[in-house]
């Protein structure tokens, strides 16, 4: 291949992209090609926290502020997308307190997920107006407290979420092959923002916001537009968990999510979209092996976890990234093009100090 | 171009400046000079709006801007390379430059400038492509520069560019300064601790002590030195009179 010829410099461009895209279709391909429906279950339930996670790095990663809230918008996209598609019957019984139009009609799955990751972002563009004005470790609370209110307030609504119990009969379209889709577009989505003016004005100010805002940066409007995007994506992941799961419990949409989203985000490298796929496959898949362990397996001798092995290991597993590596599995860098640097800088380097 | 008329600012009750006036001609370099603590810094933050002054007005281009934001202030033209560089050090070269034209929507002209500035300083363009945190001290104070000219200004206020650099490299950052006045016509408003650099490069000096303007002047008129000592110090130099700061 001609070096520096126009294809090559686009492949190289788009080359993270490429490959992460490539990775997660091929994780896809080869577990589908087993067909064994359990690892078919964990592997679409993974395909949805990747989504989440996506979402996560598409704020946290460029802005640099941790939030413990996404969660919410998860669960505003889930109940939001239940809304329209449960069955009329079932409605009725389970959220009386739906609109007429709502309680009469069921939509199909698609629009409505949408519907739901809208519904996601008008929340955070509200709520972000308030919570971006914050810094720092206050604007993390801020994020936690967000969390919070939302799961009481839906644990509270019973005419609509059923409160503590559940809202049942949703239909099961979440296939991995659906998960496979929506995580794309998430992957496509965060690489594009990242590359775009916006993502790199909110990474500029993650780096130094006081020169950032001397470049003309407005900090706050940068940190809203990455929180609108990102809780669109988790309100899309919250629609095909739904459906995924074929009923929705409030307490489904708490701190232990919240927490093993973080933890992949942690563990694959904050800063990185790299970091945000290869952690949620790297934390997925070694949960797994803790699963099947806890039920026990014969490798020569029989070996049986005791339960919750997968939690401990979890939390394991985040000690050792952050003691070892901070920067997590990938260092917080994308995946780069392999071959040699095109520019070479060694030479015609004159250091001037 | 820029005037400043009785500025008062304080940090909560703590205050930096008391009444400080200077005005700025287009096309001049204007120097502050004056020791720790003066309020030079200060009186860069409130120009470019990240201070709001308790009293007095800065006033640019016939219109007072000192109510403005930071941002708004940036799309008037006035841009600052604050002190310590503050250069984006996880971004690329051609990142941090991109950033500088955030204000910007004209592609092809933001394209073409960063060409410009490639020209000007070909260390940045060589390692375009590499992390901004990488490059030396004198490196990184011309990417800052870079940085500041993307958003095409009129006026640039910079502050301490000789902070932490070697003499040589300072020599080098104060001759691009110039050659930026005569080419693009570049107003310049640099803070400076060592009253020698600034004698030498600026066309007008102003001497910050205590908060107060103690002496504004011609850089032609001052340049024994003498004065500029008495307002800088407080007190007439009394020995030989060889060494300045």
């Amino acid at each position: 291949m001609e070096p520096n010829s126009p294809f090559q410099r686009t492949l190289r461009e788009f080359w993270p992209l490429l490959i992460l895209s490539a990775l997660v279709t091929a994780v896809v391909v080869i577990i589908q090609a087993f067909g064994d429906p359990i690892v078919s279950r964990s592997l679409t339930e993974a395909l949805i926290r990747l989504v989440v996670v996506v979402a996560l790095f598409i704020f946290i990663g460029n802005s640099g502020l941790m939030s413990f809230g996404h969660i919410a918008f998860m669960m505003i996209g889930a109940y939001a997308t239940a809304w329209q598609t449960m069955p009329v019957m079932t409605k009725g019984i389970f959220a009386p307190g739906l609109p007429e139009y709502l309680l009469q009609n069921s939509h199909h799955w698609i629009p409505a997920t949408l519907i739901g990751g809208v519904a996601a972002s008008v929340v955070a563009l509200v709520a972000g107006l308030a919570l971006m004005r914050l810094s720092g470790i206050a604007a993390s609370i801020g994020t936690f407290a967000f969390l919070m209110v939302f799961y009481s307030f839906y644990l509270q609504w019973s005419t609509w979420t059923a409160g503590q119990s559940s809202l049942v009969g949703l239909p099961m379209t979440t296939t991995p092959w659906v998960g496979l889709v929506f995580s794309l577009v998430a992957i496509a989505v965060a690489f594009f923002y990242a590359r775009s003016r916006f993502g790199l004005a909110l990474r500029a100010s993650r780096e130094d916001a006081v020169a950032a805002q001397a470049s003309g940066v407005n900090v706050q409007v940068q940190r809203l537009i990455a929180f609108v995007v990102s809780a669109f994506l988790c309100g899309l992941a919250g629609g095909l968990y739904g459906h995924f799961l074929g009923l929705l419990t409030v307490d489904t949409f708490y701190l232990p999510l919240t927490f093993i989203t973080i933890a992949m985000l942690v563990v694959g490298g904050m800063n990185s979209l790299s970091g945000a796929v290869v952690g949620t496959l790297f934390v997925s898949f070694a949960i797994e092996i803790l699963r099947v362990l806890e039920r026990g397996v014969t490798v020569g001798v029989p070996v049986k976890l005791p339960a919750n092995s997968a939690e401990v290991g979890l939390g394991i597993i985040l000690l050792l990234v952050l003691i070892f590596r901070r920067t997590g599995i990938t260092r917080n860098q994308e995946i780069y093009w392999p071959w040699k640097p095109v520019v070479s800088v060694s030479s015609v380097t004159r250091r001037q100090s | 171009m820029l005037e400043v008329r009785d500025l008062h600012v304080q940090y909560g009750r703590l205050v930096a400046l008391r009444g400080v006036s200077f005005s700025i001609a287009e096309g001049e370099i204007a120097c502050i000079v004056g020791p720790n603590g003066a309020g030079k810094s200060t009186t860069l933050l409130t120009v470019s709006g990240v201070l709001k002054p308790t009293r007095g007005e800065v006033i640019y281009d016939g219109k007072p801007i000192s109510g403005l934001s930071p941002e708004a202030i940036a799309g008037l033209g006035v841009t600052q390379v604050p002190e310590g560089r503050h250069i984006f050090t996880g971004l690329t070269i051609e990142e941090n430059l991109r950033v500088g034209a955030a204000l910007r929507r004209d592609r092809d002209e933001t394209r073409k400038d960063m060409e410009r500035i490639y020209e000007t300083f070909p260390i940045l363009g060589q390692r375009k492509t590499q992390a901004a945190g990488k490059l030396s001290g004198g490196e990184q104070q011309m990417l800052a520069i870079g940085r500041a000219l993307m958003s095409r200004p009129k006026l640039m206020t910079i502050d301490e560019p000789s902070l932490g650099l070697a003499p040589k490299i300072v020599d080098r950052v104060y001759e691009v300064l110039t050659e930026l006045r005569a080419s693009r016509g570049l107003t310049l408003l640099i803070v400076e601790q060592s009253s020698e650099r600034a004698l030498k490069a600026a066309d007008r000096l102003h001497v910050l002590r205590n908060g107060e303007m103690q002496l504004s002047g011609r850089a032609a008129d001052l340049k024994d030195g003498a004065e500029v000592h008495k307002a800088y110090f407080g007190f007439t130099k009394e020995h030989s009179g060889e060494v300045m700061i």
